[in-house]
């Protein structure tokens, strides 16, 4: 590539606007799924149950198949 | 009525094309299977596209009319391209998720949209620096850079969906009918520099008669278009992988919140 040659400054100009968006993109995504995490891992550490069934364990679900 | 062989080989291989399908479409399989292939899939991202832009940025040749400029087209034809498909993936996931009630589809079509938007943006800005010094101009209002602009605000409108809707499943069906009837729009992306008079130029790459790119130019472009494509996949992987954990998040929180009451 000739960085003297015309019009360079709009292909340099192109290349750093993608980088930043994906890199961005790539930031927002991690930064994401970090808190994601971190809240799964609190939720766990307080003994949350993984389904709504798991809380009420008296109650029957309404999915299951009843008894006739 | 008799099958045939043919038909019956047609059959068997569509009835395991779907017990495949059913077997990824469990979220907790799909987390073990990701968190294995994620690293594979980012290693060979970073190979490929960083191969694909060095020969974009220093073995390819400048072109004899644009001249240095033609190397926008190293990440403009890749991103606009790759913003058709994941609208079209954003549809088809939804029509899977709509038929077949597959729990993976509708989070991999809500993972699909960021990485759309941000490629369709992309796309954009890399067209505007790239007509600047070729046509004079920033923008105009010709038929495909107006139904590009159109595709980038179909995504906002259907990620601003996701975020109005509070209930996933009643989101999911009002982003599935978005993203249906916005695919409309991909034909008419693809055909409009065949049906309007056009500023942007007619399609080079997939049009009768083969490539109208020279080799020294169309390597490093399709090296380029299968770097952007694994760097979408790699992303999409990981966006899926923070989705499902979400929804477990959701799931546990009114669990709790079950308990409580």
């Amino acid at each position: 590539m000739d960085f003297a040659a015309r019009h360079i400054g709009f292909v340099i100009a192109a290349y750093a606007a993608a980088f930043l968006l994906v890199g961005g993109l790539i930031i927002a995504e991690w930064l994401r799924a970090r808190a994601i995490r971190r809240r799964l891992e609190e939720l766990e550490r307080l003994g949350a149950p993984r389904r709504r069934q798991a809380a009420n364990p008296g109650k029957p679900d309404s999915k299951k198949e009843q008894p006739a | 009525m008799g099958l045939d062989q043919d038909q019956f080989l047609y059959l068997l291989q569509a009835g395991r094309l779907a017990a495949m399908f059913n077997y990824l479409a469990n979220p907790t399989r799909f987390l073990k299977i990701q968190a294995a292939v994620q690293p594979w899939l980012a290693a060979l991202t970073v190979a490929v596209l960083g191969y694909g832009l060095y020969l974009g940025l220093f073995v390819a040749p400048p072109d004899y009319q644009q001249g240095e400029t033609v190397r926008i087209m190293f990440i403009h034809v890749p991103a606009s391209s790759l913003a058709l498909g994941l609208y079209v993936f954003m549809a088809f996931a939804h029509a899977i998720g709509f038929i077949f009630r597959h729990p993976l589809a509708e989070v991999a079509a809500k993972s699909a949209a960021p990485i759309g938007a941000v490629l369709t943006l992309i796309s954009l800005v890399t067209g505007s620096l790239w007509g600047k010094p070729m046509w004079g101009a920033w923008w105009v209002w010709d038929a495909r850079l107006t139904s590009m602009f159109v595709l980038f605000l179909l995504y906002l409108g259907y990620i601003a969906v996701w975020q109005a809707v509070d209930e996933p499943h009643r989101a999911a069906r009002i982003a599935g009918i978005v993203a249906l009837v916005g695919v409309i729009n991909v034909p008419i992306i693809k055909f409009s520099v065949e049906w309007w008079n056009t500023l942007h130029q007619p399609a080079s790459l997939l049009r009768k008669g083969g490539p109208a790119v020279d080799p020294a130019i169309l390597t490093p472009l399709l090296w380029n278009m299968a770097g952007f494509a694994l760097l979408a996949a790699t992303l999409l992987f990981m966006s899926m992988r923070a989705e499902v954990l979400a929804r477990r998040v959701r799931q546990m929180e009114m669990a709790q919140v079950g308990r409580a009451g």
